[in-house]
């Protein structure tokens, strides 16, 4: 007899216009289950999650617990209801104790102080129940990822949670960890608990979640028993079948590899391999397209390619020279860089455009008179680049601050493209603009191609890499788990099994081989 | 233009051209500033009625007295002067993401050291004034470059380092002035006098205003270009921003912040030379004179803006010429003006305070839509 | 030589350490706890000068040095309650908040002392009668240091030191304020009230500091003077930095601090060596200021350690 504890019913939520992120979703879990959500990212798989544990507020739809219509406003609210969610990022205070960390906001007292002894036994007996080992006392910075994890859903069975929400749980664990954490999981669930995982990893689906919800561009695809389902389908369920990309790529007059990456290892802080043994070329002319789901080592290429981080084994050559070891050496290499974080690393808020969009230009000898600017010719310069990316704006001297998204990522790519000499590396060039935006953009990195520069273009937009590139490799936890030559050749589903780990190709691509 | 549409049109322009985000920032800055001065004098009235037993003619006197005659005049501008140099030099620091108190030590470092080379070195007249000036101003970078470079390389916390080398200026001076170079027959811990052809040479007939208020405008002017126009203005000002999109962009941001500081440090070294040579017979400071922290201060009210800068400082030095004619004149003390300072200060560099999304929303209803997506990233931003 | 002697060998050179360490351990106390909330308050001294000022004027109206003590710590909780409004309501920059407290203070002082007696630097306050613990102070040398006409204000800070470590070890309120300076995001998402809690972190820290200006005003001199603070909230806020903020550690480098300050004092009668007064006097500054730096470069080299495999660049993590 299955009983729906919970149901959302008909949720809408946007972030402002054009930003779609629930669009009359539902979603119905059952007591005692785990249930997974799944989705692309920007699927709206965390949003609802964070709608349901009042983080975000949704616009319409209502949300039903034991058939009780209920509004959460807050986690505390979430809390009363029993309502309990474990974030991707931990949500611990480092420099207090484990048990210190499961009981804050809900400390245990006596006689009016902070009872230390209750919340080590409470750990204690929870961890017993629940067959989760933490030891109590121990500092939350010293622990590993795993036991973080386990200290977080700790906390939130420590408020009485009945309905546990996991944000991508494995996403940090390495697979032995998995396996065992997917056993407590099942503990959890047999003493009662409902479990509700966000994540995108198709076997960890299949081996512990007993029904599933896709979501995808903010819609409700549909809810299955996961033993009903297979995971090609449930792939092609996620990805969908999209009207093929409008432009296709000519052949690449492929020139000389102007970065080749080799046998690059890269471990993280708990001695997981962030990337293992890539190796792979540019050619002066193309555009590699980097497919993966987000977390699969991405960032860490980004980081070697740019100097943040040394890799631990193998090298990386730029224009037949090893790599210099920071970004100013090798922008004077003349690869430039769009970032993925735009508000961080991408623009000054406090400067204006002009300075956001000439900051490259500025420490060129051409406008520069001496020390001082040719304030007339950066002038010229940055009228020249807005219009050329058609920045839609009130005067080049307005803070930067007051343009739109898709705006400001085109003034990032305006000074970027601009001052790309041999490489251009963009990470997420058009995460979170608009249409028309994203087609300036990609018009402006096809010319940049077709001038003989190389492009690594990283994105999670599988539509994005299909229609710019013709090469592209695929990352699955730090590996290149394909390199696919004609990327027109490949049917989407089978990207999809080669982003979802179901399906490796075979290694040596030829010009790793002959290394 | 006798046609209406016409007119509409133009007016319609104009408006936008009024209410476009850059003149409403500075709208929206120039009311939070002058809504914070005019707090700040209220309390200021109440405090000053609540001790005064006349306060009706101490707030005469310090509102009006500063503006009676050329003479009270003339004192606005000596006053506003070495807070012009303190204030420039704080402003290159902040700009650079700093807050090196070293200002302070710096123009008592640079008096000092202006004062020791007029007396010792036997200069010609045409360097008499110039070289005391550059000396003073080397010798404070010489000390200054310890604290910036220990934060940019090391990350020694540079407030409260600064501060303690401050007091170990300070006392290092007083020592010099009561043991190595004192001139006994001042009757004082004190240097020698001042030769003449060292002292700064009057601008105003009758009044204490000297070149060196031309210097410090020429100072603001160079500031700004320094900051605005030049590749190494540019670098600080990125790193201090946002060193995340400096460093993107390859600028050496550890680098950067060194310059700034060194240079703001030696703009307050100049501007306690120019004090001394302008004001002083003799060295005597036994205190720090406090001027690094009115930097800060005037530094903040300009927004960080050099050419803001002399109006915040004249604004300032009004203050002081109107609390001092009132401590002479009444029986109010002139140490209200640290309160009204302080208050600016926080009302100014507050962020709730008349908060700019709150103004702006209110100007915006005159016309300018923003779409909401905009205004909530920037709270966001905020946060 | 035998004039070093003489004072390392005297008992009242470690009371006068004593004394001169008490306000610094006020003080640094404040800064941890301050600093244990997230903030880095600067605004400790003038916090100070005002509630010296504060303690010397209600202990001579009031006639009773404990009254004075009392509005002093009231003086002290008013300014954490302004910083608190300023940087937690109002949102203002720390530091700024800090800069301007100590100008208003500065300037308050001044023109309180002014409004009343006419002059601008003295208030004559009533000190604290000294203690003597009975049969302690009977042990030969320590009970002159420690047991022998020694303010309340010294046995209260030692205990402040204690309390302030029990705060943070045993009770609720201790963890709360932890979690909000080290994760404000973490204690927010458990339903943690952020704001409440630095504001009465910052309270507790201005009664602290309130406690240090009474004990220069009642204890360590017996009037208000208004250069009396003279950088020792700054020192205070070396001293927890360099105690990492235990505050066990924390009090022994202000005691450090102190003794520093003793010596310099001290060392002016020397007569085998004459070192001008001045100089001595910066003493206390120059061993604050090595103690930062050393304090830092240790940390930067265990950072550096650390990380070697991934080249951050410095200004990262020295960063904010």
């Amino acid at each position: 007899m299955t009983v729906p504890i919970l149901r959302m019913q008909g949720i809408c939520k946007s972030f402002g216009p054009g930003i779609i992120a629930a669009d009359d979703v539902t979603f119905s879990v059952n007591r005692g289950e785990i249930h997974a959500l799944a989705g692309e990212n920007g699927a709206g798989k965390t949003t609802l999650m964070k709608i349901l544990y009042g983080l975000e507020k949704a616009q319409r739809g209502e949300i039903f617990l034991h058939d009780r219509r209920i509004t959460i406003n807050s986690p505390k609210d979430a809390m009363s209801h029993g309502i309990g969610m474990v974030h991707q990022h931990f949500m611990l205070v480092d420099e207090l104790t484990v048990a210190e960390n499961v009981v804050l906001g809900i400390e245990p007292r006596r006689a009016g102080l902070f009872d230390r002894k209750a919340a080590e036994h409470l750990v204690r007996s929870l961890s017993e129940r629940y067959d989760m080992p933490v030891e109590p006392t121990a500092r939350a910075a010293d622990l590993n990822v795993a036991t973080k994890q386990k200290v977080e859903i700790l906390k939130v069975l420590a408020r009485n949670a009945e309905l546990i929400i996991l944000d991508e749980p494995t996403a940090v664990l390495t697979p032995q960890e998995t396996k065992r954490f997917f056993e407590q999981l099942k503990t959890l669930r047999d003493l009662g608990k409902t479990i509700v995982i966000i994540t995108h990893k198709l076997p960890e689906i299949k081996a512990i979640c007993d029904r599933i919800t896709i979501l995808r561009k903010g819609r409700t695809i549909g809810t299955y028993f996961v033993s009903d389902i297979s995971e090609s389908e449930i792939s092609r369920k996620m990805i969908g079948t999209e009207p093929p990309p409008e432009r296709f790529p000519q052949a690449d007059s492929a020139g000389l590899p102007r970065l080749s990456v080799r046998h690059i290892w890269c471990f993280g802080p708990h001695g997981k391999a962030a990337l293992k043994d890539m190796s792979f070329d540019l050619r002066g002319g193309e555009m590699l397209g980097v497919i993966g789901v987000e977390g699969n080592g991405q960032r860490e290429l980004v980081g070697v390619l740019t100097g943040k981080i040394v890799p631990d084994h193998g090298n990386v050559i730029l224009n037949e020279g090893i790599l210099p070891s920071s970004l100013s050496s090798i922008r004077k290499e003349g690869v430039s860089f769009i970032p993925e974080d735009r508000m961080n690393d991408g623009v000054d808020l406090d400067a204006s455009i002009e300075e956001n969009v000439t900051a490259l230009l500025r420490q060129n000898r051409d406008h520069l008179v001496g020390p001082f600017f040719k304030s007339r010719k950066l002038s010229v310069s940055g009228r020249r680049l807005t219009e050329g990316f058609d920045v839609r704006m009130g005067s080049l001297r307005d803070s930067i601050r007051h343009l739109s998204g898709g705006n400001m990522q085109k003034v990032v790519c305006a000074r970027e493209i601009d001052a790309c000499g041999t490489v251009l590396i963009a990470d997420q060039p058009t995460r979170g603009v608009d249409v028309g935006s994203l087609r300036t953009i990609h018009d402006q990195m096809e010319a940049l191609r077709a001038a003989g520069k190389g492009i690594l273009l990283i994105s999670s937009d599988l539509q994005e890499i299909r229609a710019l590139c013709r090469r592209a490799i695929i990352l699955h936890q730090g590996t290149i788990a394909a390199e696919i030559d004609d990327l027109s050749a490949c049917s989407e589903e089978e990207l999809g099994l080669y982003m979802l780990g179901i399906k490796r190709q075979e290694p040596v691509s030829p010009e790793v081989a002959h290394e | 233009m006798n046609n209406p549409s016409a007119w509409k049109k133009f007016f319609a322009h104009l408006r936008t051209w009024l209410i476009g985000p850059r003149w409403q920032t500075a709208l929206i800055e120039t009311v939070r500033t002058l809504g914070a001065i005019v707090i700040a004098y209220l309390i200021a009235f109440v405090i000053i009625a609540l001790v005064s037993d006349d306060p009706q003619n101490a707030i005469r006197w310090f509102v009006l007295g500063p503006l009676s005659s050329s003479a009270e005049r003339g004192e606005v501008l000596k006053n506003a002067t070495p807070l012009l140099f303190a204030g420039i030099g704080a402003c290159l620091i902040i700009r650079g993401g700093h807050f090196n108190m070293f200002t302070e030590g710096a123009f008592y470092a640079g008096g000092l050291i202006a004062a020791l080379a007029a007396i010792y070195f036997d200069l010609p007249p045409a360097l008499a004034i110039t070289v005391p000036l550059l000396c003073g101003m080397a010798g404070s970078m010489i000390v200054g470059f310890l604290p910036a470079k220990l934060k940019t390389a090391y990350g020694v916390n540079e407030f409260v380092s600064s501060i303690m080398f401050n007091f170990i200026v300070l006392w290092v001076g007083v020592w010099l002035i009561s043991n190595v170079v004192i001139d006994v027959s001042s009757g004082d811990n004190a240097t020698r006098p001042i030769p003449d052809p060292s002292r700064l040479p009057i601008l105003v007939r009758d009044t204490n205003v000297t070149v060196g208020i031309l210097i410090a405008v020429a100072v603001a002017l160079l500031a700004h270009l320094y900051l605005n126009r030049t590749k190494w203005g540019f670098a600080v000002r990125m790193s201090g921003d946002n060193p995340h999109f400096a460093r993107h962009i390859g600028i050496p941001v550890a680098k950067a912040g060194t310059h700034s500081q060194v240079i703001g440090i030696g703009i307050a070294g100049l501007g306690g030379g120019v004090e001394i040579l302008s004001n002083y017979r003799r060295f005597n400071w036994k205190t720090l004179p406090g001027y690094g922290f009115d930097g800060f201060m005037v530094a903040i009210m300009a927004k960080n803006k050099p050419l803001m800068v002399p109006y915040a400082a004249l604004f300032i030095g009004y203050l002081r010429s109107g609390a001092d004619l009132m401590a002479f004149n009444s029986d109010v003390a002139q140490e209200v003006v640290q309160i009204i300072q302080g208050l600016i200060l926080i009302l100014v560099a507050s962020e709730a305070f008349f908060s700019s999304s709150w103004l702006r929303n209110r100007i915006g209803a005159l016309k300018f839509r923003k779409k909401p997506d905009e205004s909530g990233s920037e709270v966001a931003d905020h946060v | 030589m035998s004039d070093l002697w003489n004072l390392l060998s005297a008992p009242e050179f470690y009371a006068m350490v004593l004394q001169l360490a008490t306000p610094l351990v006020f003080a640094a106390l404040a800064a941890v706890v301050s600093n244990k909330a997230g903030v880095l308050n600067i605004g400790i001294e003038g916090t100070m000068v005002l509630a010296a000022l504060a303690a010397a004027l209600f202990s001579t109206w009031s006639g009773s040095a404990f009254v004075g003590v009392v509005c002093g710590v009231g003086a002290g909780l008013l300014m954490g309650g302004f910083f608190a409004l300023c940087a937690v309501r109002f949102r203002t920059n720390h530091i700024l908040v800090g800069i301007a407290i100590n100008l208003l203070s500065a300037g308050l002082a001044v023109f309180i002392v002014y409004a009343i007696t006419g002059n601008k630097s003295d208030y004559p306050g009533i000190a604290m009668t000294p203690w003597d613990v009975p049969l302690f102070k009977e042990i030969p040398f320590v009970g002159d240091v420690l047991f022998r006409q020694v303010n309340p204000l010294v046995f209260v800070a030692v205990l402040c030191v204690f309390m302030i470590r029990f705060l943070f070890r045993r009770t609720v309120l201790g963890v709360r304020i932890l979690a909000v300076g080290k994760n404000p995001v973490a204690a927010a998402s458990v339903g943690i009230h952020t704001r409440r809690i630095k504001t009465v972190a910052l309270l507790i820290a201005g009664g602290l500091a309130g406690l240090g200006g009474a004990y220069l005003s009642l204890g360590y001199m017996s009037n208000f003077n208004t250069g009396m603070v003279a950088g020792r909230g700054f020192i205070g806020i070396a001293a927890e930095a360099i105690g990492g903020g235990h505050p066990v550690a924390t009090a022994l480098f202000a005691l450090v601090f102190g003794a520093v300050n003793a010596f310099s004092l001290a060392a002016q009668t020397f007569t085998s060596i004459t070192v001008p007064y001045e100089l001595l006097n910066t003493l206390p500054y120059l061993t604050t200021a090595a103690g930062l730096v050393v304090y830092s470069l240790i940390r930067y080299r265990q950072s550096t350690h650390h990380s070697s495999k991934r080249r951050i660049s410095h200004e990262k993590s020295v960063g904010d």
